[in-house]
């Protein structure tokens, strides 16, 4: 019995023993290998080092030898004589097992968190798969695409891996509105929405509508509002007193460059470089303000050095951050812990910028003086005469003769730049004399003595300076190389009250050579605390060529008064001269008191490499620099501003960190289109921002309808994958130019001085300066937001609220809140209170008929004005329906719900009662003077006509607030 | 999952719970409630336990502030607990803008008295830079005289005889020391841990990390007296790199309490309510049309906006206070004046505001005119601050707010031992030019000790010999009472995470109870 | 999927350990003759326990991939496991092979699979040694009466030293050559060189080793012994930097300001008060009281997230006092002036976490005084300028945890605030603008002798000053 139970329970046992023994084999196997799907570098594993490793194993600071910042550091050997990463086998990489070890002063991170489980997988399995390196795709020159796709084509490859459908085309009311405010931050013009809504807005007019919108004089003005973030552009200087900065004509060149469509490599080269370009034009000078909006302090007793040096700096972050969507400026204190880009290298980029005349000096100089036209003709006649006598002479005594003798380029440069010219707080050896506050201006006293180095003195036979002195009796005395050194010229000083020029002659110079200034008078004590001369700058220069020649003194005159009237200036770009050369120096932690090696201008070498550039083609200046941003072969400018462009329309750019492209940025949702795009840019569109506008505006993408159908939150809910269209609270700007327009206040003047519309008292008290708030008059009250006066110390408060950028740096990317200030500002502030007022005379003077026949802003069809007496009974009656039905289409263009007309009309009738009990704050709501209005409010039919416009006024009011009107769908 | 995907995604998972409200609300606005936005909010931080929110809130804690969870752009400013338990709830931090003399209030230095007149020996000259001091100044003996005062015998000067009294309240740091010798860069550092323009304050890395607990007030607020802004500008207050929603907004006493505060003129408070219901009934169709969460929140902001509206002028109105607490701060109604400010702060503190800014312009004490002499205009000043600085510590503690409110009295920098000798030339009153090796500041309440006294100056009062402290130190510790790990508490910027402290900064333990 | 079948791990290991154990079990009582017939059901036991094991196995596999564990511990415990499980197989083979030999091999070293596996996998779970708890750290120092006067060495280095160390380190045991007994053997050192460098803590082998992180190998003393308490390692630290000398006493030795703090803190730490949480003189001149300190130690469970929702929705603000915690801190400033019952209700749902509450300028129902009562965890309780009179006052005797007492403003006399003698556990009381008299004073004083008491009603003299300016 035993036997036979036996017998078939044995094949039961080695039944079950083979399933355990074939489990076991399986389970060994799984449990030995590391496996899984390849790895991704730049997307899986890089980010885990960067994270957890790079902070110690980065480049310069590579603990125990090791650093996984550059593909052969990370290989290479460490201290320990063997390297940290064994290509193809994890359990033999040291990393790994510093990573899993549990005796805390042995594993790493070093006293962190442990790596996720997760994280040491990808590692391990990276390491076995044989641990292949990788560039970052953002420093790799954009490739061609492979086959040509269409922007719909790549989001739909997205939206089928989402499992998700994209929406259907959105109608013409939300395209209309959608696309003008996108391109043009405002509405087209009267007969364009007409046009369009009555086309029901299909694909044909669609596209005459977006081609006309680009061919708007408002188009620049919207974009322009968009650079200046970037180009931290401001009306003021930034620290402290804050003072006034005249660098609106900047803005005024951005605004001309969007409009007439410059490409945008020659867009970026004039900003960088204007200045070095050959035959540079005002205008390319003027581009060149781009980089002087850095920050100046005037603050007493600041040293002029440091914040000269903090704008340069602030010049290479910008170019980066803005342009190259690079964090570059973690690099001016150590090797970039994340991006490959080594300490070094902060300071050769820097020494491209470290040349410019400007030294952080209260007159900001240099200046491009803004020569009136009539003056301009002055010059022209100047420089005419002046080249003629030169011709003359060549002809004379044969070609180049004397040229050096005749040459009169110098005044050109003199009266339109007042360069060349030595600031004169830049002189040292000081005797008797001192720098005032340590940085406005030298100051002489008696017996005073003062250096200024390295002057160029070839051909120079004068010093022409402004100073002040009213010092009666003394005598002034220019030596060369030393305090006693021999006399140049010794000259009398008049006295007078005033700042003024002078040209001090003196035999023709040869040679650099430092100049010492010397002055004493009888008048004063000569050891005394008294101030003889403030000195402001110094120039010397060949005398004014032709002397004795017919018409010398006629030219002559024109040229002097051309150099002495007092113009505005707008600080510009102006390389040192050669004897005025800066050397740059690696400043150790960033510290520029710990100056370390010099180095030469150079890009990074990453950078080089990835371009494949040849040593030779490495630019050597400013210019060359700007020439290589825009180098097609560059990787990230394109791709900046490819992603810029896209997040302005969508709200998120294909990469969400628009300031930072590198490792330490978000990834792209769309690396494919956001590269086909870049080359499209720079090849096929040659730079043309319209041309690549125009290209996403006209996809279907853009095109969809902004409802969240269901599932679209659940799946996608920051909308990423571009399922539904975009649907976005208004930029600062856009609200306020839309409220203006929609309350037809807009003023469409263009160009000028920053304007003051009403602001808060009080906002403006920065210490040491006098300047208000000086509420701008008439139509500048309603100018577009772009033209808004810049405080950096208090910016317009308003459009702070709505996440303004304050402008004291570059400003990449704003980040959209929604806060109860927002809603006080559209509520109560006054300009917004006056644009309703605005906006209910409207409605009440053409709304008068059923809006939903009218076509909008239509004033023909206008019930008049006795359309006020004829609604004013009834509170509630039809015709306040049709107000409201009009004033909504103004806003929207479309027709308003039952329900939302319903609000409405509700608290109209409410207000109305309200107003009819009360005139008196009826008038005060629509801020008319009592008085005036006094008798009429005798009579009943006025005061109903009172309560009417005040009545309305909250329903604009209310509107103007609608989350339809304030987002755009 | 970047920070947009997450609050996305929080915004759909509020949008869901919200509506159910919505649609069951008849009134949007209960003056008494919170209404929808803290329905809506309901789901959001603050919480305990569940949602994939805290989830996240607890790696925070133990990883590093996690903005994901910190910043949410639908309700920037929901309050939020902090990481560890705060030993304060709020800070008022008393600016005393242009640097008041460490010599003529708290550091007393029998020696410097004794080589007044004198020319300042070299070796003090050696290497140093000085905003305005040319050549060789003279020394300047203290300008006051001192006496010890309370159980802890802290030196305070007669120029503050009200504070005097304070001595064994309060924690004195004597030895703070900065790098910056001009007063913008000063004190952009002491606020936001950087010289230069472009970094968070602190109110607004505290309103981004803890929101604001009085949903009808701002969280930072601030209040600027002495006729001007701080040197800085607005910077100080500014939120640099964070959303510009946590910046300090800037509370006056004169014109709109909080900036458009007010209804337009000539339209009643009714009305207002009314027109905001009749906006969200709107927004609310709006929302049934595009089912967007963001219209959701818009809603909840203009409930708060109209309940701020109410709110917010009452706390700033000072006003309704008793004539003898008036007399205590020493007020002037209608004017902008520190004492006002001070009452003002300890309002807001009351209704739960977490940061109060204060800061009083003109204490630069160069003596280059009467007005910033040692011994005429500045004189002013002490008088101006010290019965409000005073009676604003006795009303907080009366109140029970001492312990859970930290208070800092301060400058930028000190002020030299030597005379100031702007351009080379004596300057024609008592004055001293900045210093930045060592000043005073002292703090009170929020858990740090009383009567208590760290670090020490050499007898002139020219460098730290023992417990000095910088900016960054001040700033961890101000964090650290707050609850949070200053090295932990970061905001992701320009590639890396951005700290107050930025590298160094430690807590001052010595000083904390 | 995967974590979910990881979650079954726990639960399953438990069967092969029981299988194969009862197998091994069965198996030897089987030699009894008597007994023999256990014998039979082996192959069957073992074949179960190497299924269930195999399950084990495969869970675990799944469970090691979604939690974090440490690396090599984990590798350790499945390998074990696998062992243990291909060992049952070798018994089943040796089983019905019938070679008693193999058998009993296999037997014992399942036992010491199961054994192995089994605490390994505790570890993983209840982490480092959770079978020898940490001995608990009395305090090493006698109660000094002032530190100033006592002798560095004798009345502080030494006892620390015996209490923390001299028991590896001493006469009988001297672990890596070091004793620390006596001035001579501290100097000396041990086989890794001098223990002590004067004037240098970090520098000292014996500072540095006690500052390495608790799991360090090198941290002493080592885990599971009695730590150091923070005060005696600041002492020590001071003590070597100071000269780590072996005569003199503490106020001979040079002291910063921070070092007096330090030593005062270690003072009062010996006479067994003080520490950070407990509000007490700590240098200042004046006891302080953080908020940290109204905290309970132990911990509490999350509090029922609906309630919190319900309440937010009344525009209370509800946060936990810090992310680390479940406790709670409720306050009133934006839920208007009336706190209706309901809420009061409410707060019931969550009186376990509640210990913070501010209630100020609101009405109270009289009927919500009694609900007030009831929440006991209070340790701070706010009611300013509230309703609450001296009738009411009574219903908050209850709160026996309540430390912390607001009643500014709130019309309470004396004669009722008396009563709260029987808050065993309140320090501080605010009173100011209440309905007291400076004639009350006395016997509040003596009534509540423990509480420190603040009537407020400060006023400030007008000296010359605040009114006049100098020209």
């Amino acid at each position: 019995m035993l036997r036979s139970i036996g017998s078939n329970k044995k094949w039961l046992f080695i039944g079950s023993a083979s399933v355990v023994i074939a489990g076991m084999v399986w389970l060994i196997n799984v449990a030995s290998k590391d496996r899984g799907p390849l790895v991704d570098f730049s997307t899986e594993v890089k980010p885990i080092l960067n994270k957890n490793c790079i902070s110690c194993h980065g480049g310069v600071t590579a603990k125990g030898g090791f650093s996984v910042l550059f593909e052969e550091e990370a290989f290479s050997n460490t201290e320990s004589g063997k390297p940290a990463i064994v290509k193809g086998d994890p359990d033999a990489s040291e990393m790994i097992r510093r990573l899993t070890s549990d005796d805390p002063e042995y594993r790493m991170p070093y006293d962190h968190e442990p790596l996720s489980k997760e994280e040491i997988a990808i590692l391990r399995r990276w390491i076995k798969q044989g641990a292949k390196w990788g560039d970052h795709w953002a420093y790799l020159p954009v490739k061609k695409p492979d086959q040509q796709k269409t922007i719909d084509e790549y989001i739909k490859e997205k939206l089928d891996e989402q499992g998700l459908r994209g929406s259907a085309r959105a109608d013409a009311a939300t395209l209309l509105r959608r696309v003008s405010l996108d391109l043009i931050g405002l509405y087209p013009e009267q007969d364009q929405i007409e046009k369009f809504l009555q086309s029901g807005g299909d694909k044909k007019a669609y596209e005459e509508l977006v081609d006309s919108l680009l061919a708007s004089p408002r188009f620049g003005e919207r974009w322009a509002s968009m650079w200046l973030d970037l180009a931290r552009y401001a009306d003021t200087k930034g620290y402290e007193s804050d003072g006034h900065r005249n660098a609106w004509p900047y803005r005024d060149w951005v605004i001309r460059a969007f409009n007439k469509d410059l490409p945008y490599d020659q867009f970026i080269v004039e900003q960088m470089a204007g200045d070095l370009l050959p035959g540079a034009t005002d205008d390319q000078y003027l581009a060149t303000t781009f980089h002087r909006n850095s920050m100046t302090n005037d603050e007493g007793g600041t040293d002029n050095e440091e914040f000269r040096i903090a704008a340069v700096m602030d010049r290479v972050n910008t170019s980066w951050e803005g342009i190259m969507s690079t964090t570059f400026s973690c690099v001016q204190c150590h090797s970039h812990p994340y991006d490959p880009f080594k300490h070094d290298e902060y300071y050769k980029f820097l020494a491209y910028f470290n040349n410019t005349r400007d030294e952080d000096v209260p007159n900001e100089y240099p200046l491009l003086r803004q020569l009136t036209p009539e003056m301009e003709k002055e010059l022209k006649y100047v420089m005419s005469w002046i080249e003629e006598g030169k011709k003359r002479n060549e002809t004379a005594k044969g070609p180049g003769a004397a040229a050096g003798a005749e040459d009169g380029n110098w005044v050109r440069s003199l009266v339109k730049f007042y360069q060349p010219a030595v600031n004169s707080t830049t002189a040292d050896d000081l005797v008797n004399a001192v720098i005032g506050n340590m940085n406005y201006a030298l100051i002489f006293k008696n017996n005073s003595s003062a250096r200024f180095r390295n002057i160029d003195l070839n051909g120079a036979s004068q010093m022409i300076w402004n100073f002040f002195c009213n010092t009666p009796g003394g005598r002034i005395t220019l030596r060369l190389d030393s305090a006693n050194g021999p006399i140049i010229v010794r000259a009398p000083l008049a006295a007078k009250d005033e700042w003024r020029y002078e040209a001090i002659k003196f035999p023709k110079q040869q040679g650099v050579h430092d100049i010492y200034i010397q002055f004493e008078t009888p008048t004063l004590p000569s050891q005394t605390d008294k101030f003889s001369i403030v000195f402001n700058w110094l120039s010397f220069v060949p005398a004014f060529p032709g002397e004795g020649r017919p018409g010398y003194k006629t030219a002559y005159d024109k040229y002097w008064s051309l150099l002495t009237t007092s113009v505005p200036g707008v600080p510009i770009m102006f390389e040192n001269p050669a004897n005025l050369h800066r050397k740059t120096y690696v400043f150790d932690r960033g510290n520029r008191l710990t100056p370390g090696a010099e180095v030469q201008p150079a890009i990074p070498a990453a950078l080089v490499k990835n371009m494949g550039m040849k040593q030779e083609e490495m630019p050597s200046n400013r210019l060359e620099l700007a020439k290589w941003m825009t180098d097609p072969r560059h990787p990230l400018v394109s791709r900046t501003m490819v992603n810029r462009l896209w997040e302005q329309l969508f709200g998120n750019g294909l990469v969400e960190t628009l300031e930072d492209m590198g490792t330490q940025g978000a990834l792209p949702t769309h690396r494919e289109l956001l590269d086909a795009l870049s080359w499209k840019f720079m090849h096929e569109y040659k730079w043309s921002v319209k041309k690549m506008l125009k290209e996403i505006v006209m996809s279907d993408t853009y095109q969809q309808e902004s409802r969240a159908l269901p599932g679209h939150l659940e799946k996608d809910a920051a909308n990423k994958y571009y399922a539904r269209g975009p649907r976005l609270r208004l930029s600062a700007e856009q609200i306020r130019d839309q409220h203006l327009q929609i309350s037809g206040a807009l003023s469409t003047k263009m160009y000028g001085p920053g304007v003051m519309p009403w602001q808060p008292d009080g906002i403006w008290l920065s210490p040491y300066n006098g300047s208000r708030w000086q509420m701008s008059e008439g139509e500048d009250q309603y100018r577009r937001a772009v033209y808004t006066y810049w405080k950096r110390s208090s910016p317009y408060p308003s459009m702070m609220n709505f996440d303004g950028a304050q402008r004291v740096v570059c400003n990449a990317r704003r980040i959209r809140t929604n806060t109860p200030l927002q809603a006080l500002v559209t509520l109560n502030d006054s300009v917004y209170v006056d644009l309703a007022r605005h906006f209910a005379e409207r409605m009440i003077k053409y709304g008068g008929v059923d809006a939903s026949q009218s076509g909008g802003l239509d004033a023909s069809k206008s019930g008049g004005p006795d359309a006020i007496v004829l609604t004013a009974g009834g509170g509630e009656s039809g015709p306040v329906d049709h107000l409201i039905k009009w004033g909504y289409r103004q806003m929207v263009f479309r027709d308003i719900t039952n329900e939302k007309l319903k609000a409405m009309t509700e608290l109209y009738a409410r207000a109305y009662k309200e107003f009819q009990a009360a005139p008196e704050s009826a008038l005060e709501l629509l801020g008319r003077r009592k008085d005036s209005e006094h008798k009429k409010m005798k009579s009943p039919a006025s005061n109903q006509g009172l309560a009417h416009e005040a009545a309305m006024m909250i329903v604009a009011n209310a509107l103007l607030n609608l989350d339809e009107v304030l987002v755009k769908n | 999952m970047t920070r947009d995907e997450l609050n996305a995604g929080r915004l759909a998972e509020e949008a869901r719970n919200a509506y159910l409200q919505l649609k069951t609300r008849r009134h949007f606005l209960k003056e008494s409630a919170m209404g929808l936005g803290a329905l809506a909010m309901g789901t959001l931080l603050g919480g305990c336990g569940q949602s994939a929110i805290d989830k996240l809130a607890r790696h925070a804690a133990n990883n590093s502030f996690d903005p994901l969870q910190n910043f949410d752009p639908a309700h920037p400013l929901l309050p939020k607990a902090p990481p560890f338990a705060a030993r304060a709830k709020s800070v008022i931090y008393l600016h005393m803008a242009g640097a008041p003399s460490q010599l003529e209030l708290f550091d007393y230095k029998p020696e410097l008295m004794k080589m007044d007149g004198q020319d300042c020996p070299p070796s003090l000259l050696a290497g140093k830079q000085f905003a305005f001091i040319t050549g060789v100044p003279k020394m300047l003996g203290p300008q006051a005289s001192f006496q010890q005062r309370g159980q802890s015998g802290a030196w305070i000067s007669d120029h503050l005889p009200h504070f005097a009294n304070m001595a064994d309240e309060v924690c004195f740091l004597k030895a703070v020391t900065t790098d910056q010798f001009n007063h913008a860069p000063a004190q952009l550092l002491m606020h936001t841990g950087s010289a230069r323009l472009g970094r968070p304050s602190m109110g607004s890395w505290v309103t981004y990390g803890l929101g604001t607990e009085n949903q009808n007030l701002p969280g930072f607020v601030v209040l600027t007296s002495g006729g001007s802004f701080p040197d800085a500008g607005k910077s100080v207050w500014g939120s640099g790199f964070l959303p510009s929603v946590y910046q300090g907004v800037q509370c006056r006493s004169e014109g709109d309490p909080v900036l458009f505060i007010k209804d337009p003129h000539g339209m009643s408070r009714d009305l207002r309510k009314a027109s905001i219901e009749a906006i969200n009934q709107a927004n609310a169709a709006a929302y049934e049309e595009y089912q967007d969460p963001e219209t959701l929140s818009r809603i909840s902001q203009y409930e708060m906006a109209y309940r701020m509206q109410i709110t917010a002028p009452d706390v700033m109105n000072i006003n309704d206070e008793p004539a003898y607490i008036h007399e205590m701060y020493g007020t002037q109604p209608g004017k902008s004046c520190f004492a006002n400010n001070a009452l003002l702060a300890r309002k807001l503190v009351e209704k739960g505001v977490r940061y109060v800014q204060l800061f009083d312009w003109g204490w630069d004490a160069h003596g280059d005119h009467a007005g910033n002499s040692l011994n005429l205009g500045i004189i002013n000043k002490y008088r101006s601050v010290d019965k409000a600085m005073t009676a604003l510590l006795l009303d907080l503690k009366q109140r029970g707010l001492l312990d859970e409110t930290l208070v800092i009295w301060g400058g930028e920098f000190g002020r030299t031992p030597m005379m100031e000798n702007r351009n080379g030339v004596q300057n024609p009153y008592k004055g001293r030019d900045h210093h930045t090796d060592a000043f005073t500041i002292w703090m009170a309440g929020g858990g740090v000790k009383k009567g208590f006294s760290y670090g020490e100056t050499d007898e002139i009062g020219y460098h730290p010999i023992s417990g000095k402290v910088e900016p960054f130190d001040i700033q961890a510790t101000i964090l650290h009472q707050l609850g949070f790990d200053h090295e932990k508490f970061t905001y992701p910027f320009q590639g890396r995470p951005f700290r107050l402290t930025d590298i160094s900064g430690r807590v001052i333990h010595e000083i904390l109870a | 999927m995967l974590d979910f079948f990881g979650r079954f791990h726990p639960v399953l290991v438990h069967l092969p350990i029981g299988f194969l154990l009862l197998a091994v079990l069965f198996q030897w009582m089987g030699k009894m003759a008597s007994m023999a017939y256990l014998r039979l059901s082996v192959p069957v036991i073992l074949v179960l326990g190497m299924i269930s094991a195999l399950f084990a196995c495969v869970t675990g596999l799944a469970l090691s991939g979604t939690a974090e564990y440490p690396e090599s511990t984990l590798g350790w415990h499945q390998w074990m496991g696998i062992l243990t499980t291909l060992l049952s197989l070798g018994m089943f083979w040796a089983v019905q092979r019938k070679l008693p030999l193999y058998i009993n091999g296999f037997g014992v070293l399942i036992l010491a699979g199961i054994t192995v596996t089994g605490h390994l996998g505790g570890t993983l779970t209840h982490g480092e040694n959770y079978l020898f708890g940490e001995a608990d750290a009395g305090p090493a120092l006698p109660p000094i009466a002032d530190i100033q006067a006592a002798h560095a060495y004798n009345d502080l280095v030494q006892p620390i030293f015996e209490a923390r160390c001299v028991s590896c380190h001493g006469a009988t045991k001297q672990k890596g050559k070091l004793r620390l007994d006596d001035p001579v053997h501290i100097l000396k050192g041990g086989e890794d060189g001098p223990a002590i460098k004067v004037g240098d803590p970090d520098g000292s082998e014996l500072i540095r080793r006690i500052l390495l992180p608790a799991n360090a190998k090198k941290h002493m003393p080592p885990v599971g012994e009695a730590q150091l308490l923070p005060h005696e390692i600041q002492f020590l630290q001071w003590w070597v930097r100071s000269g780590a000398d072996f005569r003199q006493p503490v106020n001979a030795l040079p002291q910063t300001s921070a070092d007096k703090q330090m030593l005062s803190l270690v003072e009062s730490a010996s006479q067994g008060l003080a520490g950070d949480a407990a509000p007490g003189n700590n240098g200042g001149t004046a006891p302080v009281f953080p908020l940290t300190a109204f905290i309970p130690n132990k911990e509490v469970k999350p509090a029922d997230p609906a309630t919190v929702q319900r309440l937010k929705a009344a525009g209370v603000v509800v946060l936990p006092v810090s992310r680390e915690s479940n406790y709670l801190s409720v306050n009133f400033v934006t839920a208007g002036d009336r706190l209706e019952d309901s809420t009061l209700h409410l707060l019931q749902g969550i009186r376990e976490q509640l210990i913070w509450l501010k209630i100020d300028e609101m009405q109270i129902s009289e009927t919500g005084f009694p609900l007030l009562g009831q929440l006991t965890a209070l340790t701070r309780l706010q009611l300013s300028r509230t309703n609450l009179s001296d009738k009411t006052l009574s219903e908050l005797l209850s709160l026996k945890n309540l430390q912390w007492l607001n009643l500014v403003g709130s019309p309470v006399t004396a004669a009722s605030l008396v009563q709260l003698e029987k808050l065993p556990e309140l320090k501080q009381l605010f009173l100011y603008q209440a309905n007291i008299s400076t004639a009350d004073w006395d016997a509040l004083q003596k009534a509540l002798a423990r509480v420190q008491i603040d009537t407020g009603n400060y006023r400030l003299p007008l000296l010359p000053g605040d009114t006049s300016l100098v020209k």
